[in-house]
């Protein structure tokens, strides 16, 4: 047979409705979006802030000065322009320390964040698509590791790996997989019905082409919207952990460690722990404000209701 | 002429997208009088369900009314300032049924609770009263043990069953007015029949208006005294039934009746109306059939009013309409069958089964077997088309999943080209596929949103390792494209970018690719408009003539299959219950099963039912 010539009744079709015009991409969409417009900035500035911190401090973080030891801030009596924010018990510059302990603290979310997720995507991807014996055995792994409490399986860890860096991530991301697993899960167990997922498996497709090509991206956007999520709780668990002193140890900074410190001098010094504290409130804030954005304009029946709503209020 | 019941004046309705405007209503009127079967036909996007929509009050945002207005009794119901008699007329004296009767009842309250509901809150029945009252609904609506139904819940009824429950929570508020939103277009065809005669006989006795909103003009036929074709957010021409069926004036009705297939004919190419319909983000400029139409004339290039017709009822919108009654087909060129019985079979089915395990009642119970497909049998000649015509639940999917190893058979052969397939291991199997291809039911979920025409059409080409070159892949894409009519500019577009009709080209681009012998088409037409769907069976006619193709067509619709295949097969609950050439099984049912599927098609042809009952 062949496919050369074209059958001339065939070509009978017209030419495809019109692209629609969508009214510029997600940049557009978030202009009109006040809200969701300072979650982006506020955030973008933090990560320009956590690059740049070395050459913005004024101060190393690390450097003692015994002599100007809990200084207050500027606007404070007894304060001074050359600690903007004060300084510590052993008369560190806490703006020095608020800047690069951002680094840390924004590393951590991130790189747990990406740990957590592949992995957790790749359990409910198996989960989902596989089926049967596969999933209850990673569906059972997922109910037994959510079961078990997260800070005594960090404690064990810690206390035997001993903390640092990279082992406050792997742990934060062991405890964290699981919402991963199971949205992906839930969300494969939904597209296998659908029949272009059938059609890739008649065609021929082998297993993690379907898996790779034709669920993957199809997964995006609840992931997008999980992840951003998770990574404010990342954040906060990062500083839960380096307030107990299992997680960053000095010399290297972060706002948990910071606040941790900080305790002690509460009620002579309240700016060693109030600075730090906001740093992972405004975060956090920032990071939820993208991600409730981020939830709708994924979303094509809430982005156009969001659309509409504002086309009618701006009329 | 006294004030109607319902007069919709001028309606304008429009939905604010990211992409624009889109004009859903432009401008529409019609009157209903008390006791008058209104059939409100169009094809999908055309304004007919938003019509209803905005007379029951229900437009929301990103939708909004934004001129015109609806009347009812005289009273306006548009606009906050009638609120308070909108609350008061909508749900009482306007009733509606969905579509869908699966989703529309609450699974968690007995039926008698739910038609309870609307008794107690519209009619301050006492709840004692209410559920007599809803028995004696539930026995107008002709369900049987209405004192033991009454109490059942949603799940304890079947879909025909349903839709019968949701016309007696609608009566229950003792409407004058029904508005039914394609009520049976989620049905069988024996209980659409079925759920047709009990609106009939509802609008004759209760003298009911009811308000018809379908796609099918076999449906209008069956109930509808008075027709209204709506195209693109307008009527082009209303009027009685009898006249809009069998003399349509407009070329746009006379190309719906002409393309809506019919059993009496069989093989021929159906009539088509080209093209596509209009992008309704424009404004009212020409006549927005004029692209599509064979009869446009210059003065198309303004938009004609709706205005009665010069002689006869009802009215029209158009400066050239159609004078003589449509012919509804042209004869095909090789009219003769096409059964080339000399050769052996290309596929050989002989008593397949597939049997589900449903789990098991108690712990030491029996477990219970679905016995989907049960000892069938048949064989499909190269060249040939072997329509599959069941009900849902008849087992004709999966028979088809079957045969391409989707779904593992229980028991009995497939023989492929002489080749047992049942027994194949993985790799063997990949290589069948290059021979076995489907063309799925949904256009729209069976292409991958994510994936580029291009990458879905090139797909089986790089997953078997025929050709990854690729410029060579692109090559052989655009060459599948313009097969099956598609632009060459399709290629890189998402499939969003795409109306019904062009996705189920991609669909048949995607089959075509890898040169099969053999497609199942799994209900390739039934989720398209009508004249889309006339393309659609034209281009697999084609494609079948030109490639030498043999199709397993299977079809719930009786008139699309008498159209395209060679031989018939009737499934009824996991069994093929009569086989053979579609003109003996068609004009000679064996069975009482096959006669009551012919039976209960609705014709263009069916006299309305007020008529036959007097």
């Amino acid at each position: 047979m062949s496919l050369a010539d074209p059958d001339p009744q065939a070509a009978e079709a017209a030419s495809p409705s019109p692209e629609p015009v969508v009214a510029g991409g997600y940049w557009a969409d978030l202009r009109g979006d006040t809200v969701g417009m300072i979650g982006v900035v506020s955030l973008g500035l933090l990560f320009l802030i956590a690059i740049f911190a070395p050459l913005i401090a004024p101060y190393d973080p690390a450097a003692q000065n015994i002599i100007a030891r809990l200084k207050p801030p500027v606007w404070l009596p007894g304060g001074s322009w050359d600690h903007i924010l004060g300084t510590d018990h052993l008369g560190r510059d806490v703006l020095s320390r608020l800047l690069n302990g951002s680094r840390i603290s924004l590393f951590v979310g991130f790189a747990t964040v990406l740990l957590a997720g592949s992995f957790g995507v790749m359990m409910g991807l198996i989960s989902g698509y596989a089926g049967g014996k596969t999933d209850q055995f990673i569906t059972a792994v997922t109910d037994t590791q959510v079961a078990f409490p997260g800070l005594l399986l960090a404690l064990l860890i810690l206390a035997v790996i001993g903390p640092s860096t990279i082992t406050v991530i792997v742990v934060l991301a062991l405890n964290g997989w699981m919402v991963y697993a199971r949205i992906t899960r839930s969300v494969v167990l939904g597209l296998r019905q659908t029949a272009f997922v059938e059609a890739a498996e008649i065609l021929g497709c082998r297993t993690h082409r379907i898996l790779i090509r034709h669920l993957l991206p199809n997964l995006a956007a609840p992931l997008l919207t999980i992840g951003t999520l998770e990574f404010a709780r990342i954040v906060l668990a990062e500083a839960a952990l380096s307030f107990l002193g299992l997680g960053v140890q000095p010399p290297a900074t972060s706002w948990g460690l910071d606040v941790a410190q900080g305790k002690d001098y509460m009620f002579r010094a309240w700016w060693l722990v109030t600075f730090p504290g906001l740093a992972i409130a405004f975060t956090v804030l920032a990071i939820n404000l993208v991600a409730s954005w981020l939830r709708v304009t994924t979303d094509p029946v809430e982005r156009e209701k969001r659309f509409a709503r504002r086309a009618e209020a701006g009329r | 002429m006294t004030e109607p019941l319902l007069r919709v004046d001028a309606l304008e309705v429009e939905f604010l997208t990211r992409s624009g405007r889109v004009h859903a209503v432009r401008g529409i009127s019609f009157d209903m009088a008390p006791g008058q079967a209104l059939g409100l036909v169009g094809e999908s996007g055309c304004g007919k369900s938003v019509t209803s929509q905005a007379i029951m009050g229900l437009v929301q945002l990103p939708g909004r009314i934004t001129a015109g207005d609806v009347r009812w009794k005289g009273k306006s119901l548009i606009g906050p300032e009638a609120d308070a008699y909108r609350q008061d007329v909508c749900g009482r004296d306007i009733a509606m049924v969905f579509q869908d009767p699966m989703t529309s009842l609450d699974p968690l309250f007995t039926v008698g609770d739910q038609i309870g509901e609307v008794l107690v809150r519209h009619l301050g029945l006492s709840p004692a009263a209410a559920r007599i009252r809803a028995i004696e609904l539930l026995d107008r609506v002709h369900i049987r043990e209405p004192e033991k139904r009454v109490d059942q819940y949603p799940h304890e009824f079947s879909g025909g069953m349903r839709q019968r429950v949701l016309i007696a929570m609608a009566l229950a508020s003792e409407p004058d007015l029904l508005i039914a939103d394609e009520p049976t277009t989620a049905l069988d065809v024996t209980v659409q029949a079925g759920i047709l005669d009990l609106l009939a006989e509802l609008q004759r006795d209760l003298s009911l208006a009811v308000l018809m909103i379908t796609h099918d003009l076999g449906v209008v036929a069956r109930l509808c005294q008075d027709v209204a074709v709506m195209y693109a957010g307008e009527i082009v021409e209303d009027g009685p039934a009898e006249r809009m069926l069998h003399r349509p004036a407009h070329p746009y009705t006379a190309g719906l009746v002409s393309a809506t297939p019919t059993l009496a004919l069989t093989r021929h190419r159906l009539r088509t109306i080209d093209g596509q319909p209009p992008d309704l983000r424009r404004p009212r400029g020409p006549c927005s059939f004029r692209p599509r139409c064979a009869n446009a004339v210059a003065a198309c290039a303004e938009a004609p009013a709706l205005e009665a017709r010069s002689e006869g009822a009802g009215r029209l919108a158009c400066y050239n309409p159609i004078a003589q009654k449509a012919n509804g087909a042209i004869p095909a060129a090789d009219a003769a069958p096409r059964l080339g019985r000399e050769e052996a079979p290309l596929v050989e089915v002989r008593n397949l089964s597939v049997h589900y395990p449903i789990g098991r009642r108690g712990l030491f119970a029996k477990r219970e077997i679905l016995k989907a497909v049960d000892g069938v049998s048949f064989d499909i000649w190269p060249g040939e088309t072997l329509g599959l015509v069941g009900e849902s639940g008849s087992g004709k999917t999966t028979t088809g999943r079957a045969i391409l190893r989707a779904v593992p058979p229980t028991a009995g052969s497939i023989k492929f080209d002489g080749q047992e397939i049942t027994s194949l291991g993985r790799e063997p199997l990949r290589r069948l596929r290059r021979d076995m291809q489907i063309i799925f039911q949904d256009p729209y979920s069976s292409l991958n949103p994510r994936m580029t025409v291009q990458d879905i059409v090139a797909e089986p080409l790089i997953v078997h390792g025929i050709e990854t070159n690729p410029d060579r892949l692109r090559e052989r894409v655009a060459r599948l494209l313009e097969l099956v009519g598609l632009p060459a500019d399709a290629a890189e577009r998402h499939p969003h970018a795409f109306s019904g009709g062009q996705r189920q080209r991609v669909g048949i681009a995607r089959a075509l690719t890898l040169e099969p012998r053999f497609i199942i088409a799994d209900e390739p037409v039934s989720a398209l408009d009508v004249s889309i769907r006339a393309q659609v069976v034209n281009l697999m006619q084609d494609l079948q003539a030109q490639l030498g193709l043999t199709y397993l067509f299977i079809a719930h619709d009786l008139a699309v299959v008498r159209h395209i295949a060679d031989r018939v097969a009737i499934m009824k609950a996991g069994q093929i219950i009569e086989i053979g050439p579609v003109d003996e099984v068609y004009a000679n049912p064996m069975e009482d099963y096959t006669r009551a599927l012919l039976d209960a098609v609705p014709e263009i042809g069916d006299p309305p039912a007020r008529a036959a009952g007097g």
